[in-house]
């Protein structure tokens, strides 16, 4: 289903420095614009799942790495952070807000990686890479 | 030291081989079956010229006799591969993360857990020309990684949720001795990506998010006198009551009660299951093999130098090698061939004893199946 109207999108303040708070929460290191970017990528395509909206970033047949997750559970030894590539947004009485997410803890559906890796530009090596966690 | 490559078009994800039916899952989720044989055969209807290559095509067993004297590419494209699908397709409406097959019962892991189709009737002498709907056996979490064992048994690498153990009641040994209990042990809490069981499913290796971590389990015994197949009626009809008696209360009580216990791998670099026993190599390239008890050093190997090692797999083919800057290696008497990059997925098949010549490796679009001299 195609949305119509322009949706409004507002940035929060617990995915980034310095109300961001690392023990829950990923981070977002891209700018504000390019978060929004994102954000507009993703609803222009319709990468809706459910009432959520999923993105990326991709240029040159590769995917951006768009925020942190500095959860000491899920690192590897010796790892500061895991690294982003994929961004959840979420809509709270019309407004929409997003954050970048873990694959592991937050695994996009099936649909979206099938639209991503048919999608020009977006490597299907880089999606199976978000599907597998490896 | 010669080849053949098989590309097979299409924009897959996955592909597994078994008993002669060649499985591929694509883009869409879709699962496809395909006769092997008939492929092949047909293909070299029209290149009569590659016809003495067919044992080696088709079968490790039948193709050890003969080999090759140069570096072969056969092309299968979409019109051929529709044409010739000696088979059938179903919409999974999921990416698998993982396929295992066991007593022609296929297991996908996905988002939704765990799923089998089983294909015991429509299985037909290599061919695969009905699925029917895929089924439920645990849904408990997003599967990254499954094994098969004996018994019905299954090991599921569940991410956050750990490694878990199931025991898929609907396999026909399990029907045979009446066991109904659910099963579902936890083995290990970390989170885990991926697993692999020997195929006694005596040992078992999972892989954590930066360790692997690996087991002993106990041994219940083979269950092969009690499948549905025609030697195993045979053979079980030989069993004295008193000895079925004996065996079907032995495979209860251990199916309960199974136990399993940590082996210690903290030492080594990389651990990988080689002809049904563990190996282990440490920082100084010392390969080990775990003898029941404990480790024992066993040679030297140096192409593993500067290597960081993210998947390991060792087949009659060589060991292939997957590092963490995704690179993917074959590595044969003691030679180190670098396979072509920007592949989505490989996979061997350690367990089989016809395909152990061969890797899997999809590409963008196309399904590469390499298939080695032995």
């Amino acid at each position: 289903m195609t949305q119509q109207i322009k949706p409004v999108y507002r940035h929060k303040d617990d995915h980034r420095i310095p109300k961001w708070n690392w023990v829950n929460k990923s981070k977002w290191i891209v700018s504000i614009k390019e978060e929004e970017d994102i954000f507009n990528t993703g609803y222009s395509e319709n990468w809706f799942f459910n009432n959520d909206i999923w993105s990326l970033k991709y240029t040159n047949d590769n995917l951006c790495v768009i925020g942190e997750d500095h959860r000491p559970e899920i690192l590897k030894k010796g790892q500061k952070y895991a690294e982003l590539v994929v961004a959840k947004f979420i809509v709270d009485q019309g407004c929409w807000h997003g954050y970048p997410v873990n694959p592991l803890t937050d695994p996009p559906d099936s649909s979206l990686l099938t639209v991503w890796s048919q999608t020009p530009g977006i490597p299907k090596r880089k999606i199976m890479k978000i599907h597998t966690v490896r | 030291m010669f080849d053949v490559k098989i590309n097979i078009v299409g924009d897959f994800i996955e592909s597994y081989i078994y008993s002669g039916v060649l499985f591929t899952v694509d883009t869409n989720g879709v699962l496809c079956s395909y006769s092997w044989k008939h492929l092949i055969e047909r293909y070299l209807d029209s290149y009569p010229e590659y016809s003495e290559m067919k044992d080696k095509l088709l079968d490790f067993r039948k193709g050890c006799n003969s080999s090759l004297h140069k570096d072969f590419t056969i092309t299968i494209d979409r019109k051929f591969l529709t044409q010739h699908q000696k088979g059938t397709c179903t919409a999974l409406n999921v990416w698998c993360t993982d396929l295992d097959v066991k007593d022609n019962i296929m297991y996908i892991a996905s988002e939704k857990g765990v799923e089998t189709i089983p294909f015991i009737d429509e299985w037909n002498n290599g061919v695969v020309q009905h699925f029917v709907r895929p089924e439920k056996v645990w849904s408990g979490a997003k599967i990254f990684g499954l094994s098969t064992g004996s018994w019905g048994r299954t090991i599921l690498a569940a991410g956050t949720k750990g490694a878990i153990e199931i025991v898929n009641n609907k396999v026909d040994q399990i029907k045979k001795i009446g066991f109904s209990k659910k099963i579902e042990k936890e083995i290990n809490s970390d989170v885990i990506l991926g697993c692999e069981w020997n195929s006694q499913s005596t040992l078992a290796i999972l892989d954590g998010i930066d360790k692997k971590i690996a087991y002993k389990f106990d041994d219940i015994g083979s269950d092969s006198v009690f499948k549905d197949n025609k030697n195993a009626h045979l053979l079980f009809g030989k069993l004295s009551h008193e000895d079925k008696e004996k065996k079907i209360n032995s495979v209860l009580n251990s199916l309960e009660k199974e136990d399993f216990k940590n082996i210690p791998i903290d030492k080594f670099i990389h651990t990988w299951l080689e002809s049904n026993a563990l190996h282990a190599i440490d920082c100084n390239n010392k390969k080990y093999v775990f003898k029941g008890r404990g480790w024992v050093e066993s040679s030297k190997e140096n192409f593993f130098n500067d290597i960081s090692i993210l998947r390991l797999k060792n087949v009659s083919a060589g060991i292939f090698l997957e590092t963490e800057d995704e690179h993917l290696f074959r590595m044969v008497e003691g030679n180190k061939h670098h396979l072509p990059d920007n592949f989505t997925s490989w996979r061997v098949f350690p367990r089989s004893k016809n395909y152990q010549d061969r890797i899997h490796i999809v590409y963008d679009d196309y399904l590469q199946i390499r298939i080695f001299d032995c």
